[in-house]
């Protein structure tokens, strides 16, 4: 089963705490523009005119995938933008996410504490090689300038769009960095559109930072 | 149950609205950048001691009526630009792409000029403070220092203080200050109570335009409400509202707190005792009639303000940096962020690095942190941003002179020019009178240094335009655009797309 957001949540969380490697604006969309991805692959929206559009209602197999076309389909007539779209499903992404690999039983919950308080709830993985894959699996890849699968480049896509890039390719040369900026040049014309509207997503809430 | 007719009312929509700033929180952010008490203890008494006019009450709710005339074309085309509350896309896209990176230019010099000034305040009243309370003597740049290292970490750890505290401040602020207001007025000196201090005609005296920079210093900070222009619930009615209630409630607060200031010692006696107590001076005045209690309040509130703009300007900085360097306006470097705080790590560090600089060369030279860092320093910093004003206006005219945009007429042409005008007047007499505003001799070439620092930026900036439109075209085409529609800002760009999914 393709499941990009789940790669990506592997990738933004560390393997063996389930804490988060980017800040919480940057994992929200980061987490919204992964679960978009993959309904784009699996061809049920498409983006036209950096709005969303629905191609094809029939429901997918898994639950999250479900609920989240669902609220497309019921939203399709005002064709809501990619921005927007990030904006409001950000605010359960991740979680949402984190529920999914939940319920497959590669996470547990534990309480987040802070001082003492519990502030919040950590993801923790259950098994820290399946939870590293997708780093190694993306680094290793990437490092060795190898073509990369439709999969893998989504991945590689939405870590260059959310910042996560320089922890992949943490002390690689220049080049290589070059080689992932080309490689994702190649990607289909909505899933840039949607990671060109993830990055500038993600820049903009660097500006318009406030507590 | 699916359907794909519209509802009644849009789940995202209204989930997203919820989240949406009112009016008051928009006045907040940007009100609590301005730091009231910094303003009121320590821009006004320096601006009377250094400046010697005993115009700066008029000044201030002079300023006040020209920045809400500049509010109205300004926040007007804010709803027509992205990248809102950049100056320089502002002026990109009115004046053209030279003027636009001339304009970026000038922005980053006159911001770090007003950060970085601030140490001065900072250091200097904070050392006077443990040194008058605690007898411990601490050089005022230790402090600064201090102060600069606090700014420097919290930078790049993306801490803002907390919206709340903040709020909580600003409010304790404006009451204090309020506060001895009320009670210099109610202990008048010998004259009593008089208004010649409010007298309009100070606004033709010879001595006008320094007083009227000092002014304008003091309300930098106000045009950030329109960097919020697209969280708000009503971009249309909240941004300019939020602007006007932040213009008028300080421009109201800073008249009156001058001109009580003068109350209490006397119009006649004003820059002597200015000059005698400096930044003291308000806490001096109201020590007799409030007790020890509340004047201790006041100076730590003085402080703390003062650090929540150090803060906040760093903030700004950093920030413009970022976005500069998003669009490759400038190196593309300072486009970095930090990856776990999501703050502009390299914009943050580049501030940092040049604050630490001009203060240590401040502090070796023995300069004194109140003259010739707090207010020369702050004071070149407004005439930047009055200089982009100015320019900002001139902008809007000429934005709205190519297409309208559905904009009155007083919008679009008659609040632009007439703040164009009024603006380009406080920049010449400014310019003219820098040197009673430095308080340095005439002829000497410290008053036209300032003022030129701002003229080589523009130049710089000039140039740096040309070399953009040489080398990189796609970067200069879209100056002043914003991100979204700058294709070096994004590596999701152009390009010929080829993987498609197989699925």
């Amino acid at each position: 089963m393709f499941a990009l957001a789940d790669d990506f949540y592997w990738l933004s969380h560390h393997d063996g705490t389930g804490k988060p490697r980017l800040h919480a604006r940057a994992i929200e969309l980061g987490c919204a523009a992964a679960l978009l991805a993959e309904l784009i692959s699996s061809r049920h929206i498409g983006v036209e005119d950096d709005r969303i559009t629905v191609l094809d209602s029939r429901p997918p197999a898994d639950a999250l995938m479900h609920l989240i076309l669902d609220q497309v389909i019921a939203e399709a007539a005002r064709a809501h933008s990619i921005r927007t779209w990030l904006a409001f499903l950000g605010q359960h992404a991740p979680g949402q996410i984190a529920m999914r690999l939940l319920r497959a039983g590669h996470v547990h919950m534990e309480a987040q504490r802070k001082l003492g308080r519990q502030v919040g709830v950590l993801y923790v993985p259950v098994d820290v090689n399946v939870a590293a894959w997708p780093w190694a699996m993306l680094s290793q890849h990437l490092r060795r300038h190898e073509p990369l699968e439709y999969e893998p480049l989504c991945l590689a896509g939405l870590a260059l769009a959310s910042g996560l890039h320089t922890y992949l390719l943490d002390g690689a040369p220049a080049e290589t960095f070059d080689y992932l900026n080309r490689s994702v040049r190649t990607l289909w014309t909505p899933m840039r559109a949607l990671l060109f509207h993830t990055h500038a997503a993600i820049g903009d809430a660097v500006l318009a930072h406030r507590t | 149950m699916t359907t794909t007719k519209p509802v009644r009312t849009s789940n995202v929509a209204n989930t997203l609205a919820r989240s949406r700033l009112g009016t008051a929180s928009v006045v907040f952010f940007v009100m609590a950048a301005a730091a009231p008490l910094t303003v009121t203890a320590g821009g006004a008494t320096s601006g009377f001691a250094i400046t010697g006019s005993t115009g700066i009450p008029i000044a201030y709710l002079a300023v006040a009526a020209i920045l809400a005339v500049f509010a109205v074309g300004y926040v007007a085309m804010s709803r027509h630009v992205v990248n809102a509350g950049a100056f320089y896309s502002y002026i990109s896209q009115g004046l053209g792409r030279p003027a636009g990176v001339a304009a970026a230019f000038i922005a980053v010099l006159a911001y770090n000029a007003m950060q970085i000034g601030l140490y001065g305040g900072f250091g200097a009243v904070l050392s006077g403070f443990l040194d008058q309370r605690f007898g411990v003597s601490v050089a005022w740049w230790l402090c600064a220092l201090a102060g600069w290292a606090m700014v420097a970490v919290l930078g790049v750890l993306r801490v803002d203080i907390n919206g709340r505290v903040l709020a909580i401040m600003l409010l304790a602020e404006i009451a204090i200050a309020a506060l001895f207001a009320v009670v210099m007025v109610a202990h008048p000196a010998e004259g009593g109570i008089t208004f010649s201090t409010l007298s309009p005609g100070f606004l033709f005296s010879a001595w006008i335009g320094a007083a009227l920079v000092t002014a304008v210093t003091g309300f930098v900070g106000f045009e950030a409400t329109v960097v919020f222009s697209e969280e708000t619930r009503d971009p249309k009615r909240t941004i300019a509202r939020a602007t006007y209630i932040a213009v008028a409630v300080t421009g109201a607060l800073y008249g009156l707190s001058a001109w009580a200031l003068t109350i209490a010692t006397g119009p006649d006696n004003i820059v002597a005792a200015a000059q005698e107590h400096s930044t003291e001076l308000i806490f001096t005045l109201v020590q007799p009639h409030v007790g020890q209690f509340v004047v201790d309040l006041g100076h730590m509130l003085f402080i703390t303000s003062l650090f929540a703009a150090l803060l906040s300007f760093h903030h700004t900085v950093g920030r413009y940096l970022f976005s500069l360097g998003r669009e490759h306006v400038q190196p593309g470097g300072l486009g970095n962020t930090s990856r776990r705080t999501g703050a502009p790590k390299a914009g943050s560090i580049t501030q940092s690095v040049l604050a630490f600089v001009v203060l240590v060369g401040f502090a070796l030279a023995r300069a004194d942190p109140i003259v010739h860092l707090f207010f020369w320093v702050t004071v070149t910093g407004g005439l930047g941003v009055l200089i982009l004003m100015t320019l900002t206006s001139a902008a809007v005219v000429c934005f709205f002179a190519r297409d309208r945009r559905g904009e009155p007429l007083w919008h679009r042409i008659a609040a632009p020019v007439l703040a164009t005008v009024a603006l380009g007047g406080v920049l010449y007499l400014t310019v003219d009178q820098f040197a009673i505003l430095l308080g340095v001799d005439p002829a000497s070439p410290l008053r036209w240094a300032f003022p030129a620092s701002f003229a080589f930026a523009a130049v710089l900036g000039l140039i740096w335009a040309g070399l953009l439109k040489t080398w990189r075209p796609d970067v200069y085409d879209t100056i002043g655009l914003g991100a979204n529609a700058a294709p070096a800002a994004n590596p999701f760009a152009d390009a010929a797309p080829m993987a498609e999914s197989r699925s």
